[in-house]
């Protein structure tokens, strides 16, 4: 016999595609010429061979259909199943460690991908949303190219008019007007001036009534709630809701239709009303000045939207000639699914989309939790594979090829993560969507906001788990060779060095999490924490709308001995942002301005550096005098700033005090600013100073006094602690999301660690039960188990940390527009390598327990 | 009808079925081919034919006893059939009826 063999490949590949009946004789032929050439030249013979094997790939050869297989396949994969179901069963610590860790890490991804799924596809409701397109403006200005959601009233009726590819539009005018319930308190609500067309374009369920009859002047549509909220248990079809509109107009309007609010809509629609109402008092501008704050435009199916490019240029052009304060560049098309991701781009858009930034962090960290858990799989997998090597052994000798040894496992993988993805879907539903939900104001349901997205998530989650963490152990499994298994020579289960990076890169990843965690909260704390620059724990503030209700109101307050101190003012400090360009010492610099009444500054109590405050008795002070903050002086360049003059609208001001810097805005630290006096017909606020503890009641009090003097009027009155409620929120829903996602790292990482320590000590009890004999002590023992992981946990904490570092201060920078200082790292690092460290021991002595419990003579005497 | 019609190559692989009788398979009648006609063509064509005859009813096949050679496997080894002998005589047949109708002048060549 020639010793010399084919290619192996094309022999096997000839197996693999060539029909079995006709196998054997062309297989035969091959060979036969592959032996006669090789005799004379090997490398021909090879070439030739393969050549050959090549050349009979043809349709006819091909095997096509194999239904025996099928059937026996079949029987195979039941086989399997139960063989994996015992498997699971009699190691049920290591697969309740699996199932358990993958289940945390699933049900967390199930519920971000549920989260972030809705967030993107918050028009999945909307029927016509792929005809549906906003314009938009790309406007130049000084701060450069900016998009805006605001566009000329007349875009809309003239596209429609001249235009054969828009068969729908309509205009989105927000504005705000106060309306009272039947028990008389009054509300601000968010009204939409919307055109007839408007229910082509947006689908929103009718609950009762018909929408469209929202083409007539005095009619209204209003959602549920506000169906609720108004009228109760009432009929709301034919009722009259009286809206009193920021202008001072006051106009009665019959609801016509209640719609259901859409779950997770990115535009809200609570009042809809026509926007005939748009044009009162704007009548005397030129038609192509005036603005509306979105359009929207329905096109025919199938016509493209660039069709609409022409009409849109020559728009621009009108536009551009009538307003040359306000030039539009461009208007561009968006498409409204690309609105629930793209509207914080716009300004002054009408719709608010999701928040990318938060939703990337939430799939990074879902990824990093799956990827934590599957490597916490493969480990305890690998580790544990000793247990099963005879079996796999005989299953090898009695014909068990490599490719059903990687089935079987696989199969039995696939169990795992099944009942992980069941337990996980579980937990999604019944732990943490709810307190997600309960955590974030946003609604989110539980689903996907299409089945077919649905599917796609699950088939991809499950096929991502189960190969991510099934191939590996399944591969290992099956390269081990019988011969040696059987004899024992083999030893299995010991740490490869593929085993000892994935634990370390485990480790690695909580530690990122863990670490960036804290330093996310560590920066919360200290924005939570800032020095406001003046007491803002005893200061209430009313918004009062006129004049009468101003003076009712000081008077009132001014009775109440419980008030200390009291202040009107137009620009309240937390509440407007009244950018100016002041002129000092030649050159313009940018400032804040707040026109206040006397004794405000004393009210807010913000804190003097140099000079003094405003004096009512000085006629001056009423004209000519500005209290500045330091940061003001510094900016300016005065080393002291007093008595020095900046000009405002050429009227120049001379400083008569300093105050120290205080927040103006919760996401930046400090201004400069500047305050003057104002005549008090133009107040909108009014300031009073209380004891903390009296606040409440000062509102109170302040709030019935409203209702007397303007019954048709919201009370709106707010503690200064309360300005920044929402960004405080914010953080705080942070804090906790951050501290639920390390938690979640830490557990799914110790049982991880549990079931390898777990594992590893079962194998060496024997070692140790003889080193327990010839007088080893339980620190000896902790000594010799734990060698094994202080490298891992170097290596994790060394590259951890600073990666965790560097993230989160990237994302912080990102957010917040702070830049941390290094020495701020520490605390945060050195907390989560002493949680984390405290965490390992813990793991770590919970199985040392067990060796220190076991009678030595006991594990000695099995066998 | 499909079938009947005998080819080229497919009358050259029939004749050398015949005359490998009774041992014509794959790699077997390709040598024969190339010794008698010269043309070299690859095993995976003989194949195809060998095939097709078999489809169209010309040949039969059974599997050989194995041998040592080619590692054990057994050849498949083809044969005439009836329909495949008549097939090959009216090919014969029709070759030689219009082969006797050349006029004999045509084939006189020193002439020109």
């Amino acid at each position: 016999m020639n010793k010399h063999t084919p290619p192996k490949w094309a022999d096997k590949f000839l197996s693999w595609y060539c029909r079995p009946d006709l196998l054997e004789e062309i297989q035969g032929d091959v060979y036969e010429l592959f032996e006669r050439t090789a005799k004379e030249n090997q490398r021909r013979a090879k070439w030739l061979f393969v050549w050959n094997v090549l050349r009979f790939f043809r349709w006819k050869n091909i095997r096509l259909s194999k239904p025996t297989f099928v059937n026996s396949y079949f029987i195979l994969l039941t086989n399997y199943m139960r063989v994996g179901i015992r498997s699971a069963n009699r190691h049920r610590l290591n697969s309740t460690i699996n199932v358990i860790g993958l289940s945390i890490a699933i049900g967390v991804s199930v519920t971000a991908g549920m989260f972030i799924d809705n967030q993107l596809n918050s028009y999945a409701f909307q029927k016509n949303a792929d005809r549906v397109f906003e314009i938009t403006s790309l406007v130049k200005t000084e701060d450069g190219v900016q998009e805006w959601g605001d566009t000329p009233l007349m875009l809309g009726p003239e596209l429609r008019e001249s235009s054969a590819g828009v068969v729908g539009m309509t205009r989105i005018n927000t504005q705000s007007a106060s309306a009272r319930t039947k028990d008389g308190d009054a509300f601000y609500e968010q009204v939409s001036l919307v055109d007839p067309d408007f229910h082509k374009l947006f689908s929103l369920t009718s609950l009762q009534g018909d929408i469209t009859l929202i083409r007539s002047k005095n009619t209204i549509v209003i959602n549920q709630e506000q169906a609720i909220k108004y009228f109760g248990d009432q009929n709301p079809i034919g009722q009259v809701l009286s809206l009193k509109f920021n202008s001072g107009t006051k106009n009665d309007f019959t609801v016509v239709a209640v719609v259901e609010e859409p779950i997770n809509s990115a535009i809200y629609f609570g009042f809809i009303i026509s926007i005939k109402h748009l044009e009162i008092g704007l009548e005397e501008i030129p038609a192509w000045q005036k603005n509306t704050g979105a359009t929207f435009v329905l096109l025919q199916t199938g016509y493209p939207a660039s069709g609409l490019q022409p009409a849109l240029i020559k728009y621009k052009e009108l536009q551009n000639r009538s307003s040359p304060n306000w030039k539009v560049e461009e208007f561009l098309l968006r498409p409204l699914p690309e609105l629930a991701t793209n509207s914080k781009q716009i300004i002054n858009s009408v719709s608010h989309g999701a928040n990318q930034n938060v939703l990337i962090a939430l799939g990074i960290v879902s990824i990093l939790l799956l990827l934590t858990s599957c490597f916490n799989y493969i480990n305890v997998a690998v580790a544990t594979i000793t247990i099963r090597v005879r079996e796999i052994a005989v299953r090898k000798v009695i014909g068990g090829s490599k490719k059903e040894i990687v089935q079987q496992f696989l199969t039995e993988n696939v169990i795992i993560c099944l009942m992980a993805t069941g337990v996980g879907v579980l937990l999604a539903y019944i732990l943490f969507l709810p307190a997600l939900r309960n955590l974030t104001p946003i609604e989110v349901p539980f689903q996907f906001s299409s089945w077919q997205i649905g599917v796609m998530y699950f088939v991809s989650l499950i096929f991502f788990v189960c190969l991510l963490s099934g191939l590996y152990p399944a591969f290992y499994v099956a390269s081990f060779a019988p011969a040696q298994i059987l004899k024992g020579k083999q030893k299995f289960g010991h740490q490869s060095g593929f085993s000892k990076s994935l634990l370390t890169l485990q480790f690695m990843l909580t530690i990122i999490m863990v670490v960036a965690s804290l330093m996310f909260i560590q920066n919360a704390i200290s924005l939570k924490n800032r020095d406001w620059g003046y007491s803002y724990q005893h200061v209430v503030t009313i918004f009062t709308n006129s004049e009468p209700q101003y003076a009712y109101l000081n008077t009132t307050l001014q009775a109440n001995t419980k008030v200390k101190s009291i202040a009107g003012t137009v620009d309240h400090v937390g509440m407007d942002y009244n950018w100016k360009t002041i002129s000092v010492r030649g050159t313009n610099v940018e400032a804040m301005h707040y026109r206040i009444g006397f004794n405000y500054l004393e009210t807010l109590n913000l804190k003097l550096l140099a000079g003094r405050y405003f004096n009512s008795n000085l006629q001056s002070d009423k004209i000519e005098s500005a209290v500045i903050t330091q940061s003001l002086a510094d900016l300016a360049g005065w080393d002291n700033g007093l008595n020095q003059t900046l000009v405002l609208d050429s009227n120049k001001y001379f400083v008569v005090g300093i105050v120290q810097d205080f927040l103006y805005d919760a996401w930046t630290t400090s201004a400069p600013a500047f305050f003057t006096i104002s005549s008090e017909e133009k107040y909108n606020y009014i300031t009073a100073s209380v004891a903390p503890e009296l606040v409440n009641e000062a509102l109170l009090e302040a709030k019935s006094n409203c209702h007397k003097i303007a019954p048709d009027d919201p009370f709106e009155g707010f503690r200064q602690e309360d300005v920044f409620r929402g960004f405080l929120d914010d953080l705080q829903i942070n804090i906790q999301l951050l501290i639920f996602v390390s938690i979640v790292a830490i557990l799914i990482s110790c049982l991880g660690l549990y079931g390898l320590v777990a594992f590893s000590i079962t194998r060496r009890l024997k070692e140790f039960s003889i080193r327990k004999i010839f007088g080893a002590n339980l620190l000896h023992i902790a000594n010799l188990m734990s060698k094994d992981y202080v490298w891992v946990f170097s290596v994790a904490f060394l590259i951890g940390l600073p990666v965790g570092n560097w993230l989160i201060n990237s994302f912080i920078e990102e957010l917040y527009h702070v830049t941390q200082s290094i020495s701020t790292a520490i605390v945060p690092s050195l907390c989560a390598s002493i949680i984390l460290l405290i965490m390992f021991m813990i793991t770590l002595g919970l199985q040392l327990n067990r060796v220190t419990k076991e009678n030595p003579s006991e594990t000695l005497k099995i066998e | 009808m499909k079938g009947t019609y005998l080819g080229e190559l497919e009358e050259l692989v029939l004749l050398t079925v015949g005359i490998l009788y009774p041992e014509a398979y794959g790699v077997g009648v390709m040598d024969e081919i190339e010794k008698q006609a010269g043309r070299s063509l690859n095993i995976s064509a003989v194949h195809a034919v060998l095939t097709r005859l078999e489809e169209k009813g010309f040949l039969k096949s059974k599997m050989s006893e194995p041998t040592e050679e080619r590692g054990g496997r057994r050849k498949r080894i083809f044969l005439l059939t009836a329909s495949g002998k008549r097939a090959l005589e009216e090919v014969n047949e029709m070759r030689n009826t219009l082969f006797n109708q050349i006029p004999r002048i045509a084939l006189q060549f020193q002439h020109i």
